[in-house]
């Protein structure tokens, strides 16, 4: 079966998967028009305002209504010791978690939430986790300090954490985030991926690979967790000092055929002189696809740095085994 | 120390995203027409991603449903270029709300256990497949749905539901091997 053609439908088909488009092809969107019920005219009487604006005010109540009985709460669960709860305004709470509300645990206790239909997070001890948000569109934290392990299955940036540095965005996985108060942290990916955001930059950690988090500069180049030591020492210091000429000859010295991870996202960060070097390195280790030119990668066009990552992110990730994730699942 | 990033040029995806962008202010701003075009955009998407979890037959009102509450909801949106990704989170939901009083599909493990058999010669109907793909984990069903289905290809499918391209690669070499795996299983 011809994975060319599965991503690109103008590529020489595959005869399996033509089979199975010709037999769905009763099944796809024929075009219809938007009920006019569903777009209410634009423009309105003057004279019927009041009543509208009263009908408006019954809708929205109504709508807001069905929006807060259609989310499951969050439920709180100490596992070890006694963590505090607090609502919004600072009220001490029992076993629920409110929008804007807080959960808090010391030095002895433990927390488990359960996040609404979609998972789970345990928060470890001297950590603070604040509920921001959770409706119908997304579920969103922000971890002020400690560690949170979270189990989800949901849809891709339907749960985020928010952190001083970083913005974690789920994309269906099982990871592990510490952060302190400045903003400094790690984030460990078990399985599946997640995308850390901090301004324009994006980095992707799969599947047993961690960055760093770093006090007011985002996140830190990704790396496999089971990296040898030197690679790792590299990445500190690079991230310590990322406009280090030593620091990127360091991070090229060390990195090997299971790092092009850390290397795609080091050629995306570094100046010109050190991008040729960065663009050597990884070629020699996997060279770029035939449209990935060199001297479309070194002018940093995305689409070519893309395609490059497509066909290097299948080495990324490092899904756990099938007993783990049994584990996993029979956890949640 | 700042965090260099490379300038990304101008492209076909981007200028598709900035004119998502624009429709999305004037739809917020009452335009109708802005609103239709919106839905000629992605009601396509918003189709796959809905037959990817819910019944063939109930997904044509589902759809309205979706536009309906999004109309309502547009001032919640963050990144007017994203109505893609936030638009197929509300299909899922609306998908989910739907069927939560029915018994949910069983889905598979994303484990794969060894190479994934050919798909039967035999006569395989489209129910069967569609009732494969909704067996799937959630992760592989949309993009592979948009594919078989919706005949999108991978970077359009990136592009609306806000992923990468080597996610949704991944996703969909992954997906059409656990089909083949299912339609095998099932041997219809």
């Amino acid at each position: 079966m011809s994975d060319d053609y599965l991503w690109d439908p103008t590529a020489v088909p595959d005869p399996e998967i033509q089979r199975l488009e010709v037999l769905l092809r009763p099944a796809a969107y024929t075009p219809a028009p938007l009920r006019e019920s569903t777009v209410p005219p634009r423009r309105f009487r003057v004279g019927v305002w009041s009543a509208l604006a009263a009908a408006a005010v019954i809708a929205v109540g109504g709508v807001y209504a069905v929006r807060r009985a259609s989310v499951v709460p969050w439920t709180v669960t100490a596992e070890r010791g006694a963590p505090v709860i607090r609502g919004a305004s600072g009220e001490l709470s029992r076993g629920a978690l409110a929008r804007g509300g807080v959960v808090e645990t010391d030095a002895r206790s433990s927390a488990v939430l359960t996040v609404g239909r979609i998972g789970r997070a345990e928060l470890g001890p001297d950590s603070r986790l604040r509920l921001l948000g959770n409706d119908a569109s997304e579920h969103r934290l922000a971890l002020e300090r400690g560690t949170m392990h979270a189990s989800i299955d949901a849809p891709p940036r339907y749960f985020l954490v928010q952190t001083a540095s970083a913005l974690a965005v789920d994309l269906g996985c099982v990871y592990t985030l510490t952060a302190d108060e400045r903003g400094d942290g790690l984030l460990t990916v078990e399985q599946g991926e997640v995308e850390l955001q901090f301004g324009d930059v994006r980095v992707a950690v799969l599947a047993g690979n961690a960055a760093s988090l770093r006090n007011g500069r985002g996140p830190g180049l990704p790396y496999p967790v089971h990296a040898p030591a030197a690679l790792r020492r590299a990445v500190a210091a690079y991230d310590a000092d990322p406009s280090s000429s030593a620091a990127v000859d360091g991070v090229l010295a060390a990195a090997d055929v299971h790092s092009t991870i850390t290397l795609w996202h080091l050629l995306q960060r570094t100046e010109p002189a050190a991008r040729e070097r960065v663009f050597a390195r990884l070629a020699a280790i996997a060279p770029p696809p035939a449209t990935a030119t060199r001297e479309r990668v070194l002018r940093g066009e995305s689409g070519a740095l893309q395609r490059w990552r497509t066909d290097l992110q299948p080495k990324w990730a490092d899904e756990p085994s099938v007993l783990r994730k049994a584990w996993l699942a029979l956890s949640r | 120390m700042r965090v260099r990033r490379l300038a990304e040029p101008t492209t076909t995806i981007d200028a598709r995203s900035s004119e998502t962008a624009a429709l999305v202010c004037a739809a917020r701003d009452g335009d109708r027409a802005a609103f239709g075009a919106l839905y000629e955009r992605f009601a396509r998407l918003v189709h796959g991603v809905l037959l990817a979890s819910a019944q063939r037959d109930d997904v044509p009102d589902l759809i309205q449903d979706v536009f309906f509450r999004a109309l309502r909801q547009l001032h919640t949106l963050r990144e007017p270029a994203a109505f893609g990704g936030w638009i197929a989170t509300m299909a899922r939901n609306e998908a989910r709300m739907h069927h939560r009083a029915t018994k949910p599909t069983e889905a598979l493990s994303d484990q794969l256990a060894g190479p994934a058999p050919a798909i039967p010669a035999t006569a395989l109907e489209m129910d069967d497949v569609l009732r494969a793909l909704r067996a799937l984990p959630e992760r592989y069903r949309e993009p592979l749905t948009l594919r078989l289905v919706e005949q999108m290809g991978g970077e359009e499918i990136a592009l609306k539901l806000g992923l990468t391209h080597g996610t949704v690669r991944v996703y969909l070499h992954h997906g059409i091997r656990l089909l083949r795996e299912q339609l095998g299983a099932t041997n219809v």
